[in-house]
């Protein structure tokens, strides 16, 4: 399968782009688009859908490709996939029927393929400023498709202006719902890892109080006093020395042990100063383990891309086209190094790459089953047999 | 870019001399220096951040460590004044456990007793009128009568003798067994042993309650001779197992704690139930084994294993320590030995002491 990255900042860069890369006889099939929330999305759409060109898309906090990141424009990648090899759904949601609805989603992909795999893209935050439980979502296509599954993918972003994520496609697009390219595995390798590199720092503490995504309490003292006191900060609202969320929670997010035993990553999004209580991005449940973390350190990145180069080789697989969804919270903490590691992977697959920063990723860690993440890199190579 | 770089990168554009290809590469270098230079940055501002915030964490985990061990170390101590607290209840309850035998004892002791006590004031009442007439056989001056009368006195004297040395074994033995530390091991006859307890249990139960009545039956193997032992010690908890066997057959033989099945079964028996109580001892090449036996209810499945616990009882409250049982198996092992138990409900329970012979 032939694939092409392109990005532009504009509509007309996105077109010129296009021309370009179908002047030698390109003729792709599908587009998976990650943009900003500044640019004419339907416009885009618009574009590619004129050349028959299928469109998957999600909004982002930055987009890259191969050899360039941009924040407030666009990155495509293009494939020239057999259409009988893959099919997009989108299906709107709404938070009560999220997990009827998910398996619902589950059971279309399984009545078009025997082993279908998916890049998943779904929406963050909605409008209404509600966060989509990315876990339920994963948890039920599993329980459906079966825990073999392939779901690779990341929440749409929105520039970190929290107005309002969204998943799109040419005619349909929506602020909270789920989307996603679906492969025909028995026709398309798919293969990925997520990795967060996040390390449990100090001792082991309890939840001792939630509700839904706050955090009340921990081992009995309020949530916001305890992890600003651990942190040597005071809160500030914003407007004085720094941003509780930007300066301080995506650096140190929570390790938080699942009821399956592995652990997940949980980000403070913001807080609630009457009843000191931290507002998370995931439903969190009292009595649960938590510890607190620290960034990954400098090396991460060789050992990210140690980890892609070793799959590769016990693989003996090549890829055609390279999908990365890094969680936006990596560029706040890992700065430079964030778009080293996406441009280490497109290195070590030598594919074409496109990819943006996420609200959330979905994905496997190493030997693990399929989950829904935080501060990860979730990448996903793509290859037709 | 950094505004240094920027500014030899202006200078590399607009010098004619350098071939545009030489600026291409030169221009090349320059980025890849900047990008350098901004992780640099990069790294040095988050490791100060990171080296800062980690300080924090970890100064404030080893504080909240330092009171958790604090904490722990209060715990221990408190556990520790609680574990002596419990060793010193548990060393009064055991005398207590002893002081308690003793009690049941104490009827059967002064049965025992009565005994060589009526053969002492009989002989000596006996002796003395024996005296009187020897004294008029003289007066007489019929010395052989005198002298026949004189060998009378001697062999009742011998008689009250024995009697006196029965009656102080008896108070030796029961002051042995109250004391508080284990004896010595000293060559020990078991067959006499268990029958005296066996005596001593049967009449004291008969002292408190004058409607007991059980057989008693012995089987002593006569081969087995003396045996290193602590007497107290294996009196003691023959004296406990005979007690059992007792109380096991009383029960049964009172229709007590019967299931309404055995009842019914007890009932419709045409044969009278004669409670009875065996003690045997064999002697089987390196051990000899004490059964003692019962014919009472047997001991429920699910508490055959309890039974060796201590304070576990199944007797009414106020009528047993639950030490009983849990001291003889540790006394059992204490001379090297083994104590198990066989039971089936409705049909009784054998216990067996094997001890190294």
């Amino acid at each position: 399968m032939k694939a092409k990255s392109i990005k532009g900042n504009s509509t007309e860069d996105i077109k010129r782009a296009l021309e370009q890369s179908m002047a030698d006889g390109f003729c792709p099939t599908i587009g998976i688009v990650f943009i900003s929330i500044k640019q004419d999305r339907k416009a885009i759409c618009d574009i590619l859908h004129h050349e028959g060109i299928e469109v998957l898309g999600a909004t982002s906090c930055g987009e890259f490709i191969d050899g360039h990141q941009s924040e407030g424009g666009a990155a495509i990648l293009l494939m020239e996939l057999n259409p009988d090899h893959f099919t997009i759904l989108f299906e709107p949601v709404d938070e009560e029927r999220l997990q009827e609805i998910s398996r619902a989603f589950a059971m279309k992909a399984l009545k078009k393929f025997k082993r279908p795999a998916f890049i998943l893209c779904t929406t963050g935050l909605s409008k209404k400023a509600e966060m989509l439980d990315g876990e339920t979502v994963v948890k039920s296509i599993e329980e459906i498709v079966g825990p073999q599954v392939n779901i690779c993918g990341g929440m749409a972003g929105d520039d970190w202006s929290f107005t309002g994520t969204y998943v799109f496609t040419h005619e349909k697009e929506t602020d909270i719902g789920i989307a996603a390219l679906v492969l025909d595995e028995d026709h398309i390798l798919v293969q990925g890892m997520a990795i967060s590199g996040w390390k449990p720092l100090g001792i082991s503490r309890t939840i001792t109080k939630s509700e839904g995504k706050r955090i009340i309490t921990i081992d009995g003292m309020p949530a916001l006093d305890m992890y600003l006191k651990y942190l040597g900060e005071s809160y500030d609202d914003g407007k004085g020395k720094y941003d509780f969320f930007e300066d301080v929670a995506v650096h140190y997010p929570f390790l938080v042990e699942r009821d399956s035993g592995t652990s997940m990553m949980v980000t403070p999004m913001s807080v609630d100063k009457t009843e000191q209580a931290l507002i998370c991005d995931v439903v969190v449940k009292q009595g649960s383990k938590l510890s607190f973390t620290m960034p990954p350190d400098f090396d991460f990145v060789e050992q990210v891309l140690e980890k892609a180069s070793e799959l590769k080789n016990v693989t003996r697989k090549d890829a055609d086209a390279l999908l990365v969804f890094s969680c936006a919270g990596r560029v706040s903490a890992l700065g430079p190094l964030a778009n080293l590691e996406n441009e280490g992977l497109a290195e070590v697959w030598k594919a074409p790459m496109a990819g943006f920063y996420t609200y959330g990723e979905y994905g496997r860690a190493l030997n693990e089953g399929q989950e829904f993440h935080s501060t990860t890199n979730s990448w996903v190579t793509l290859k037709e047999k | 870019m950094n505004q240094q770089l920027q500014t030899i990168l202006d200078f590399i554009q607009q010098n004619e001399s350098i071939t545009a290809e030489k600026k291409m590469a030169l221009a090349k270098l320059l980025k890849k220096v900047n990008s350098d230079l901004e992780i640099s940055e990069f790294k040095l501002e988050r490791t100060e951040k990171v080296k800062r915030t980690t300080a924090i964490l970890l100064e404030e985990t080893i504080e909240e460590l330092e009171q958790k061990r604090k904490a722990i170390e209060e715990t221990n101590a408190a556990l520790s004044r609680s574990l002596e607290e419990l060793k010193a209840t548990q060393s009064q309850l055991i005398q207590s456990e002893k002081m308690a035998s003793l009690g049941e004892l104490t009827a059967g002791i002064a049965h025992e007793i009565q005994n060589p006590l009526n053969f002492v004031n009989n002989f000596s009442e006996v002796s003395n009128e024996l005296i009187d007439e020897m004294k008029e056989e003289f007066e007489k001056g019929d010395k052989e009568e005198a002298f026949a009368i004189a060998d009378d006195i001697k062999q009742n004297l011998e008689k009250i003798h024995h009697h006196g040395k029965r009656a102080d074994a008896i108070v030796k033995g029961m002051l042995q067994h109250s004391r508080s530390n284990s004896g010595t091991k000293e060559p020990t006859d078991i067959n006499e042993l268990a029958d005296e307890y066996l005596r001593l249990a049967y009449h004291g139960l008969r002292a408190k309650d004058k409607s007991f009545n059980a057989t008693l039956e012995t089987d002593f193997d006569e081969g087995i001779g003396k045996i290193h032992v602590v007497p107290q010690d294996i009196g003691r908890v023959l004296l406990n197992l005979i007690n059992n066997a007792f109380y096991a057959v009383n029960e049964k033989s009172s229709f007590i704690n019967l299931s309404s099945e055995a009842l019914a079964k007890l009932e419709a028996s045409e044969d009278n139930y004669e409670p009875t109580v065996w003690v045997s001892t064999k002697k089987d090449k390196n051990q000899v084994t004490i059964n003692v036996r019962d014919n009472g209810n047997g001991i429920p499945k699910k508490v055959v294993d309890k039974i060796f616990q201590p304070f576990f009882t199944t007797k009414p409250t106020g009528q047993g320590t639950g030490l009983g049982l849990s001291l003889s198996y540790d006394i059992v092992k204490a001379h090297g030995g083994e104590i198990t138990v066989k039971s089936k409900a409705g049909e009784g329970t054998t216990i067996t002491i094997a001890l190294p012979a």
